[in-house]
């Protein structure tokens, strides 16, 4: 098995490694480029070839002027003398300089010829324009430089050619190296190009599998919805002709029960309620579940509209002696959405407090307003939730005591239920709970669906 | 004895003579190539150089021993006497026809001088003068590149200005 993602780090170092290098290459051919270049101005043969040109020129000047040839004066002469004390002045001074002199260790022209340069100096400035016995002597003193600058020249020649050999091979050997570098880079190229490849059509595989697998699971969800649902609808049919029946046998209609009877009677009508509610509570989840929220908004007002909830409640409320309260800093608030969501909403809020209350227990309204939205806070004072379970009490299916001996019947998708349609509304709901204290939820409303 | 004492003084008048002579001389000659209908030129004495603002520049390069105290007109001094419309580059050329292209640019970066004196003397035709352009070699790093080292123009004859 590859590791894609290693392999991909690999590569891409490699890579960065590459350019470094090649950085790193460039750089060095620069240096010997720059070194190549030194030898133009400054070099040993640039100089020796300096040295050795203006010697000719005074050399043919002098020889001229002894010719008497037109146009070479003694000053002319003199020019050429100090262009030529000029050069050797060059070669004689400096770092640059210092290169000439050490090849000139054997031959010792540079010496040689600037000791003839200085004991000839009077002799050429002092030339006049008929000195020419004198000129001759100056060339025969200066003559004999001609080849032995010659051979300082070839020297130095030689040594640049090392010099140009070895900045030649470093370049081969830097164009090898580049190749290497770009056959690897390219080849690295090529082996991150297969692994992307690779790991594209991997990940494609993988993508085919999760979308298969979903399908599969959304079909198995479906199924099963479609059999809850199903079995719900055939199951309340004869539930409801069960609950008739023994509603039937109940209220005597049928005859007088014995006690023994009456007491079997009572335990399968309470048994029959509780299967009953089951049905209903799992085709109310399948019906939200195959609904959409869409809100079906209308103007009420929520004072009036909380008495009729309480209302329908006050039955379940009689049983238990529990008294429902309602406190409202106004008698008339204006709303504007759907109150049949919000009766479910609120009937599951109060259905939850009596059902969670105990005998003479408490259950609060109380409803606080300002200008753009409306809290409703429902409290009992019953059982409470613990600690752990109320991060948990808004989630479906979800009830503190799910064991088959538990108090309190339902699926435990009420508060679930009720957080969607008051999330629907663009509303909070909250949850505050004390174990065997009280629950208080409060539900914040704004006053308009904008 | 007195014929010596005439020569004496005869040669030393023809020095002072000739030193003067060399003063009034041209040393070096600007062109500017910058006008496309005419050429401007302009000659320069040693006079002339003197009375331009001298700026001192005490550097070392790979032509001489030690760090000298060269002294001269700065280069762009001497480029804006003659005015140059738009001008980026500089042709130094020296006595023996040896050029090289400087960016003009590099006369405002960096005190480049054209060099008269070194350390108080004039340079001599014989030790790289009477002209020598002058780069702060020791003052800045980057001027430490043979490019630079190529611009170390001695014997300075002419500046030629281009666009």
């Amino acid at each position: 098995m590859i590791d894609w993602r290693l392999a991909k780090r690999a590569a891409i170092i490699t890579v960065l490694i590459g350019l470094v290098a090649g950085l790193f290459t460039f750089n060095s051919a620069q240096e010997s480029l720059l070194h190549a270049k030194s030898n133009h101005r400054g070099g040993p043969l640039w100089m020796a070839t300096q040295i050795e040109v203006e010697l000719l020129k005074f050399n043919k000047a002098l020889a001229l002027y002894v010719a008497e040839a037109p146009g070479y004066e003694h000053t002319t002469v003199n020019h050429r003398f100090d262009l030529l004390w000029s050069r050797w002045n060059i070669a004689s001074q400096g770092d640059a300089g210092a290169w000439l002199r050490d090849m000139d260790a054997e031959l010792n022209v540079i010496n040689d010829l600037g000791a003839t340069l200085r004991a000839q100096d009077t002799n050429v400035t002092g030339l006049g324009d008929t000195d020419r016995g004198k000129a001759l002597r100056i060339l025969g003193a200066f003559y004999p430089f001609e080849s032995r600058m010659h051979d300082l020249s070839l020297v130095a020649l030689d040594v640049a050619g090392d010099a140009e050999k070895a900045v030649r091979d470093d370049l081969r050997r830097i164009s090898t190296r580049l190749r290497l570098m770009s056959y690897a880079t390219v080849l690295v190229a090529i082996l991150m190009i297969s692994i992307f490849w690779l790991d594209a059509r991997n990940q494609a595989r993988i993508a085919d599998e999760k979308s298969r697998l979903l399908e599969l699971a959304e079909a198995g969800f479906r199924a099963k919805a479609d059999f809850i649902s199903t079995i719900s609808h055939e199951l309340r049919t004869p539930m409801t002709a069960i609950i008739g029946a023994i509603g039937l046998l109940k209220s005597g209609s049928t005859g007088a029960l014995s006690e023994a009877g009456a007491r079997v009677v009572d335990m399968a009508d309470r048994s029959g309620q509780r299967l009953n509610a089951l049905i209903e509570s799992l085709l109310a989840f399948e019906k939200f579940q195959s609904e959409n929220l869409d809100l079906e908004c209308r103007e009420f007002c929520l004072c009036n509209f909380l008495d009729e909830v309480i209302e329908a409640c006050s039955m379940a409320a009689a049983q238990k002696q529990i008294e429902i309260k309602k406190i409202c800093a106004s008698d008339t608030i204006k709303m504007y959405a759907d109150p049949e969501k919000l009766s479910q909403v609120f009937q599951e809020l109060l259905g939850n407090a009596i059902k969670f209350s105990g005998q003479g227990g408490a259950v609060t309204v109380r409803v606080l307003t300002d200008e753009r939205s409306v809290t409703v806070a429902v409290k009992d004072n019953g059982c409470g939730m613990s600690e752990e379970f109320v991060p948990r009490a808004f989630d479906k299916f979800t009830q503190e005591d799910s064991s088959d001996k538990r108090a309190f019947s339902g699926v435990g998708n009420g508060l679930f239920f009720t957080k969607s349609f008051v999330h629907a509304h663009n509303g909070t709901i909250t949850l505050d709970s004390e174990k065997d204290v009280g629950t208080t939820v409060t539900v914040s409303l704004p006053l308009t669906q904008s | 004895m007195l014929g010596q004492a005439a020569k004496a003084i005869a040669t030393s008048a023809a020095l002072i003579f000739s030193a003067a002579m060399v003063q009034a001389d041209t040393v070096l000659t600007l062109v500017d190539h910058t006008n496309q209908v005419q050429t401007e030129t302009m000659e320069m004495t040693m006079d002339e150089l003197l009375a331009l603002p001298q700026t001192e520049v005490v550097t070392g390069n790979e032509y001489v021993d030690g760090t000298p105290r060269f002294s001269g007109p700065l280069l762009r001094d001497v480029v804006a006497l003659i005015q140059p419309s738009g001008a980026t580059t500089v042709k130094l050329v020296a006595l023996n026809d040896y050029s090289a292209d400087a960016p003009l640019i590099e006369a405002d970066q960096y005190e480049v001088i054209l060099a008269i004196k070194k350390d108080g003397e004039f340079l001599s035709r014989r030790d790289k003068g009477p002209i020598w352009v002058i780069y702060p070699m020791d003052d800045y790093a980057e001027l430490n590149d043979p490019n630079f080292n190529n611009r170390l123009v001695w014997q300075l004859a002419k500046l030629e200005l281009t666009k």
